[in-house]
C-alpha cells in the first residue's frame, strides 16, 4: 500500500529519493495556489525517518485534496 | 480461383522495412499513472532537440488512453515555429467530457475560432457536427489519433473505442502555426495541475506524415494494438509500447520505432507510475 505525504517546499532538501516513489525534485508535483509552498512524495512499507510524525494519506484521499483548489486550477480546462 | 499466402514466422515479420528496435511480441503491458503526480516522460537531450527527428513538417500520434482520473492527457513541449519562440500542445478531458487540444505560444492560445481542436459531442452525446463524434469516457479504453497537414494547415482529431471505430472528431483549419512538434519531447498524464490518472498505451510518433482516415482505422485495428513491423509505409520514429519489450520491468520505456534505439530514443516511468497488465489492462484484453 502507498502512502502520501505533503511537505512543505522547503522540506524537500532533506528527502532522500531512494526512500520514496518520486524520481528526482525536479518532477515534483507542488500546489498552486499559493503556488509552490507545499508539494508531496509516496512511499511503500517502512515510513522513511525524515517523514516521521507527519500525516500519511491514502490514494483516494489525495486525489480528494489534489482536486481542491490549492493543487487544481478549476479554470484550467475548456 | 483461391491464392494461397504464405506463412511468415516471427523473424521473418520483424524484418519488414520500417520496424526498428525490438521484435513485436503482442501487447501485454501497459502504463498505469495513479492521478497524483506519476507521468510518462520523454525528454530533449541537448539543445532542445530530441533524437526522435526535426518535426519541420507534417507529423502525426496517436495513442490508447483509459483515464480514470485527472483531465491531463498529454502535453508536447516545443521550440520549433516560424519565430524560433518555444510552445507547448496539450491534451485534455474537458469539463463536460469533451477531448480537446490547446496550443500555447509563449502563453498565448495558438489556436484562433475555434479556440481548441475539441471533439464534437461530450460523453453525454450532446453537440456537434460530426454524427459518429464521442467524448473521452472515465475507464474505457479510448484511441486518439491527431494528425497535422502543413500544406492544407489542417489539424485533425479522430477517436475510437476497442468496439467502435475510429471517427473523425473535429477539424481545425488554417492551423500551421499551431505547436504541435515533439522538439522537446512529450508527457503523459504529466505532474501538474489535474495530472491524468490511468492506463495509457501505445504512443506513436509520426514525423513527415499527417496519416490518412484509412490508415487511423488500420492502426486501430479493431480495438487492439496494432503492429507498426507489419505495414512500413506507417513508420512510425517513437512507438512507445509501455512495457511491453521489457517484459514490464524497470522504469524505462524503449523506443520500438524507426529512427533507433538506446537511451537518447527511450521515454521512462516518473514519479513511481508502472507497467500493468492482466484482463482490462490493455486494450482489446
Amino acid at each position: 500500500m502507498r502512502n502520501y505525504v505533503i511537505i512543505d517546499a522547503s522540506e524537500v532538501s532533506s528527502v532522500d529519493f531512494d526512500q520514496v516513489l518520486e524520481t528526482s525534485a525536479e518532477t515534483l508535483r507542488y500546489n498552486i495556489n499559493p503556488a509552490g509552498t507545499k508539494t508531496f512524495v509516496k512511499f511503500e512499507g517502512e515510513t522513511p525517518s525524515f517523514l516521521a510524525g507527519k500525516t500519511q494519506y491514502t490514494h483516494s484521499e489525495m486525489l480528494e485534496i489534489l482536486a481542491g483548489e490549492e493543487w487544481t486550477d478549476p479554470d484550467a480546462n475548456p | 480461383m483461391t491464392f494461397i499466402l504464405p506463412s511468415f514466422g516471427a523473424s521473418a515479420i520483424s524484418a519488414v522495412p520500417g520496424g526498428g528496435g525490438p521484435s513485436y511480441s503482442g501487447n501485454s503491458y501497459s502504463a498505469s499513472l495513479d492521478g497524483t503526480n506519476e507521468q510518462v516522460v520523454y525528454n530533449s537531450t541537448s539543445g532542445n532537440q530530441t533524437a526522435l527527428g526535426s518535426f519541420t513538417g507534417d507529423m502525426s500520434f496517436c495513442f490508447w488512453v483509459k483515464l480514470s482520473s485527472g483531465s491531463n492527457i498529454m502535453s508536447t513541449h516545443s521550440t520549433y515555429n516560424s519565430s524560433g519562440a518555444s510552445g507547448t500542445f496539450d491534451g485534455v478531458r474537458t469539463s463536460t467530457g469533451r477531448i480537446a487540444f490547446e496550443s500555447y505560444n509563449n502563453g498565448i492560445n495558438a489556436y484562433t475560432s475555434p479556440t481548441y481542436l475539441e471533439s464534437s459531442k461530450s460523453v453525454d452525446g450532446a453537440g456537434g457536427p460530426y454524427p459518429g463524434g464521442r467524448g473521452l469516457s472515465l475507464n474505457q479504453w479510448t484511441f486518439i489519433a491527431v494528425t497535422v497537414d502543413i500544406t492544407a494547415q489542417e489539424h485533425k482529431l479522430y477517436t475510437a473505442t476497442e468496439s467502435d471505430s475510429p471517427s473523425l472528431e473535429a477539424t481545425h483549419s488554417n492551423a500551421s502555426h499551431a505547436l504541435t512538434d515533439f522538439a522537446n519531447g512529450f508527457k503523459l498524464g504529466e505532474a501538474r495541475s489535474s495530472a491524468g490518472g490511468g492506463l495509457f498505451d501505445e504512443f506513436a510518433i509520426f514525423d513527415g506524415k499527417a496519416l490518412s482516415a484509412t490508415e487511423v482505422a488500420t492502426i486501430w485495428n479493431n480495438g487492439e494494438a496494432f503492429d507498426y513491423k507489419t505495414d512500413s509505409n506507417l513508420n512510425p520514429v517513437g512507438w512507445y509500447r509501455m512495457g511491453d519489450n521489457v517484459s514490464g520491468t524497470g522504469a524505462a520505456i524503449t523506443n520500438a520505432g524507426s529512427v533507433g534505439s538506446g537511451s537518447e530514443y527511450d521515454a521512462s516511468l516518473d514519479n513511481g507510475a508502472s507497467f500493468v497488465s492482466g484482463t482490462g489492462n490493455t486494450p482489446g484484453n
